[in-house]
């Protein structure tokens, strides 16, 4: 019998008929016996002092069962924990599950209050008294470390979370043996994740103590621990659940203090609680993305050879630590040379509180951030060495022998073939031909121009003892006695597809049929610990892992049928879903047979050591990273009447290694090629000087739309990884990290001719239209 | 955000002083004024629907005059709360004559918080416009046509 191959193949998503019927179940679709609502009281001031909270009116309302401040759990509930820890002398202050003393965001939650329906909560939330004293409020990033700013956190006496000094003392030599000395400045603005789920939560208390937690995550276990060591509860009586998650983009990759809400809820009324995310709270109270601003210095002789960089990094924590707050700009450091062989780089950082929503993750995590600044930075430098830029980048790219390439960030790049992918992506979208229609265009008074991203990105994280926290995964392969196959991934898919690309991976080292086999996550009663998925790991870690379950599951099945056969273990041979004798092909098992006899045991000899059953688990955790990479390009027209950008041509050359779904690969660029050009022409979280938030709903937070973006036309090289044995380097984050400079390059050559040499993101119109305006004005 | 304006009365400073310190007056030209008390001499406490977009909600806040210089100029501060959020806004008034009228320039801030801000921010300045310009309209009914 021969099995089609299934790995490499365009399969479609076994997840997707469940959830275009609508039989999907989200966490506000979670509903139990009587369950009652929890809403939460927000601070409508970005720093405010709480002189006092009465919360009388509130518990006299009909329907209110229980209102809570943070005097009332203080006892029962710990701080929202930090993994991150990138400098010991860190500032640490520690975020509570309530503000108390102050608000330091708007919308930090002071008051909770849970009700026998959300119409009942909500009203009673409107019923608690806060007596705020407003404060001055720290919003720009810059301000907030200079002297005399208001203090969020009185106590440790600076606004500056932590700074990591520049690597290299030597760096301003290297720069001074270049002919030129560039500098520049860039704004990675503040984004809002805006998951088309907003996050929300449902616990049920469990007899004897414990909990069940049904909560729109990305790291249910990672969850289950924390929440279970804040509460005081054995984490073997918690269980957390990640049913559907409508999104997730890094947003749900943290430990909030409205599960710990909940979960206080639950056990204080000893009732289910459901908390629901609204819109609103979600663009106030979910970690924001990015929240950047970039110096770089580019030392570079006048042939575009770049020898040396420095940077200077000052990132936005916000007012709290999530948990990986403080290592997302450290992410920025590690690609600050991008796929170039700069000798010499350094990096400064400088991270700041300020006033809003904590950053934390956001697709790309910090990778974007670095990307940006040093491929706007090379186009820049092109412009005034008068050189194409994509000249410029073929003079730095790592030629292709050198690989492994020991970067000077100190981290070590796998494997790589940059200028192929350059090539192909020029190829792709005729560079000499649109540099010729430029001209053309120009002589009518129409303003095109093309933009690159050369990029490389660092993922499938672990090592755990690098990263300085748990970052394997568990794969778990059980074969039932009626040989059809059940997969766990501790990695906890939510979109990403691998209840597919799982399936065909297992389905194909096993020689078993692809509808044979489901995936399971996301429930941490029934999937062995795992951490996650995020940071484009999930199929590189916990694919790996499942690769080492099945090799386990095929020895025993070897096993099993060297003792039917009769024949020596050592010539079992495994091929095509079936054990047969070496040399005697006729004589076999198939693996659903196998697996009745294993389930069955009675044709077994006793005292071979062969237990009954077939299944294996196995961890995974990395040796090393993987550096997918790649280069877009993109068109654009620029309607210098209105300042609208128009995107005419996006090509997207990516390289993830192995590709075991191209179908889903494709799917994970075209949404993080939107997320990119979502930062670069439309989306920003604005502020007022008091730490409102101008840009609060969606008529002013302007999301990617259909009918603003391009027919995305992507291409791949494939270039495997030694670093694990499936030779896949992950794609989730990918088009994101690519597309924001490729369109803000474009929109800048389609400029340069008014004068124009660089405009902060985003690109809507009226920025560009004041862009041509000022270099109009000589401005 | 800041606030200026300009309003012209036909009528001598006195008169159009008296009218901007004459509660009733004040109550029947503010639209949508449910209650306007006067809780001390220059305080008073009011409760006021307003009908605008985002802003649309009822508010109830206090009214406060102070620096009186009668009868040339006097500040107006204004605190107020409703479900769309809170409003800080304060102006400065003055008179002054101008041949036969009297012209009224005001110069002030306003604040929002909650959901105004988040929502309503680029409402809030046409909608203060509009209120403040009824108000004069108001003001104006009550002067004798000439």
């Amino acid at each position: 019998m021969a099995v089609s191959r299934m790995v490499g193949a365009r399969v479609r998503r076994k997840e997707d008929p469940r959830l275009i019927t609508g039989a999907g179940t989200y966490v506000d679709d979670v509903r139990r016996v009587d369950m009652a609502y929890l809403e939460l009281v927000r601070s409508p001031y970005a720093h405010a002092r709480i002189n006092s909270i009465d919360v009388s009116a509130a518990r006299d309302m009909d329907g209110v069962i229980d209102v809570f401040v943070w005097d009332d759990i203080k006892d029962d509930i710990g701080p929202i924990p930090i993994d991150a820890a990138p400098s010991p002398d860190m500032l640490k202050p520690w975020r509570q599950a309530l503000a108390s003393g102050k608000a330091r965001l708007l919308g930090d939650a002071v008051a909770a209050v849970v009700a026998e329906d959300r119409y009942v909560a909500r009203d009673a939330a409107e019923a608690v008294e806060v007596d705020y004293e407003p404060l001055d409020a720290v919003v720009d990033i810059e301000a907030a470390i200079e002297e005399g700013a208001p203090l969020i956190w009185e106590d440790l006496g600076s606004n500056m979370a932590f700074r990591l000094e520049p690597g290299s003392e030597d760096i301003d030599d290297a720069l001074a043996e270049a002919d030129n000395v560039f500098s520049f400045r860039y704004v990675n603005q503040r984004l809002i994740p805006n998951p088309m789920e907003t996050r929300g939560v449902v616990v049920e208390p469990e007899g004897g103590g414990g909990l069940t937690m049904w909560t729109s995550t990305q790291i249910p276990h990672m969850l289950k621990d924390r929440l279970a060591a804040a509460l005081s509860i054995p984490s073997n009586q918690v269980r957390v659940i990640a049913p559907e998650v409508g999104g997730g983009f890094g947003c749900k990759l943290n430990v909030y203090p409205e599960e710990y809400c909940t979960a206080l809820a639950a056990l204080r009324s000893n009732r289910p609680v459901k908390w629901i995310e609204d819109r609103s709270e979600s663009f106030l109270a979910t970690t924001h993305g990015r929240g950047q601003v970039n110096y770089i210095d580019v030392g570079v002789n006048n042939d575009g050879k770049v020898l040396a960089i420095k940077t200077k990094i000052i990132a936005d924590l916000g007012a709290y630590y999530q948990i990986l707050t403080a290592a997302v700009p450290t992410l920025s450091q590690l690609m600050m040379t991008g796929p170039y062989d700069i000798k010499a780089a350094s990096s400064e950082l400088i991270c700041v509180f300020t006033n809003k929503a904590p950053t934390d993750a956001y697709r790309g995590a910090g990778r974007p951030e670095a990307t940006y600044f040093l491929e706007r930075a090379l186009d820049q430098t092109a412009q005034k060495l008068g050189m194409d830029p994509a000249e410029i980048r073929r003079r730095n790219l790592i030629p292709a022998d050198q690989f492994p390439y020991a970067a000077p960030s100190g981290v070590e790049y796998d494997s790589g073939d940059h200028v192929t992918a350059l090539d192909k992506a020029m190829e792709a979208i005729d560079y000499e031909g649109f540099r010729r229609e430029q001209a053309a265009a120009a002589e009518e008074g129409r303003y095109l121009g093309i933009g690159l991203s050369s990029y490389t990105e660092i993922c499938g994280f672990g090592p755990s003892n690098t990263l300085g926290m748990a970052c394997w995964e568990s794969g778990t392969v059980k074969i039932d006695r009626a040989g059809k196959v059940t997969v766990l991934t501790g990695a906890s898919p939510h979109g990403q597809g691998q209840e597919t690309s799982f399936a065909q991976l297992v389905a194909d080292d096993l020689g078993v049929p692809f509808d044979d086999v489901i995936v399971l996550h996301g429930d941490t009663t029934i999937v062995p610990y795992g951490v996650g998925t995020f940071g484009s790991r999930a199929t590189v870690v916990g694919g790996t892992a499942l690769r080492m379950s099945t090799d386990k599951v095929i020895e025993k099945a070897k096993l099993v049928a060297s003792h039917l056969l009769e024949a020596a273990p050592e010539d079992m041979v495994f091929q095509n879903g079936a054990v047969h004798v070496r040399g005697a092909p006729t004589q076999r098992k198939t693996l659903a047979e196998i697996a009745e006899e294993a389930h069955e045991f009675q044709n077994i000899p006793r005292g071979v050591g062969v237990e009954p059953g077939l299944e294996a688990t196995s961890i995974y955790d990395p040796d090393a990273y993987t550096f997918p990479f790649g280069t877009h390009i993109v068109t654009v027209e620029v309607d210098v009447e209105t300042g609208k950008v128009s995107l005419t041509r996006y090509v997207a050359v990516d390289d993830c290694g192995k590709v075991i779904n191209p179908m889903l690969v494709d799917g994970q660029r075209h949404g993080g090629i939107v997320q990119g050009i979502g930062q670069a022409l439309f989306e920003g979280a604005v502020y007022d000087e008091d730490g409102q938030l101008l840009s609060g709903s969606f008529m002013d937070y302007a999301m990617p739309i259909a009918s603003e973006l391009v027919w995305m036309e992507t291409d791949r090289t494939e270039t495997p990884t030694p670093a694990n044995p499936l030779g896949i380097k992950g794609i989730g984050e990918a088009g994101t990290i690519a597309a924001a400079p490729a369109v803000v390059n474009a929109v800048v050559d389609a400029l340069g001719s008014l004068g124009i040499e660089d405009i902060d993101m985003p690109l809507s119109p009226q920025n560009v239209w004041h862009a041509i305006q000022s270099a109009a004005n000589g401005a | 955000m800041k606030l200026s304006g300009d309003y012209t009365f036909a009528a001598d400073r006195q008169t159009v002083w008296d009218l901007l310190h004459d509660p009733d007056v004040i109550k029947s030209c503010i639209k949508g004024c449910e209650s306007l008390d006067e809780m001390e001499p220059g305080r008073f406490r009011a409760q006021v629907v307003v009908g605008v977009a985002a802003v649309k909600g009822r508010y109830s806040g206090t009214v406060e005059i102070s620096e009186k210089n009668e009868p040339e100029s006097y500040r107006m501060t204004v605190s107020g709360q409703g479900r769309p959020g809170k409003i800080d806004a304060y102006g400065v008034i003055s008179l002054r004559d101008d041949q036969s009228v009297t012209r009224l320039t005001f110069e002030g801030e306003v604040k929002t918080v909650g959901t105004l801000a988040r929502v309503g921010s680029r409402l809030t300045s046409a909608a203060a416009k509009m209120l403040i310009g009824q108000f004069m309209k108001g003001i104006n009914g009550h002067l004798d046509p000439k």
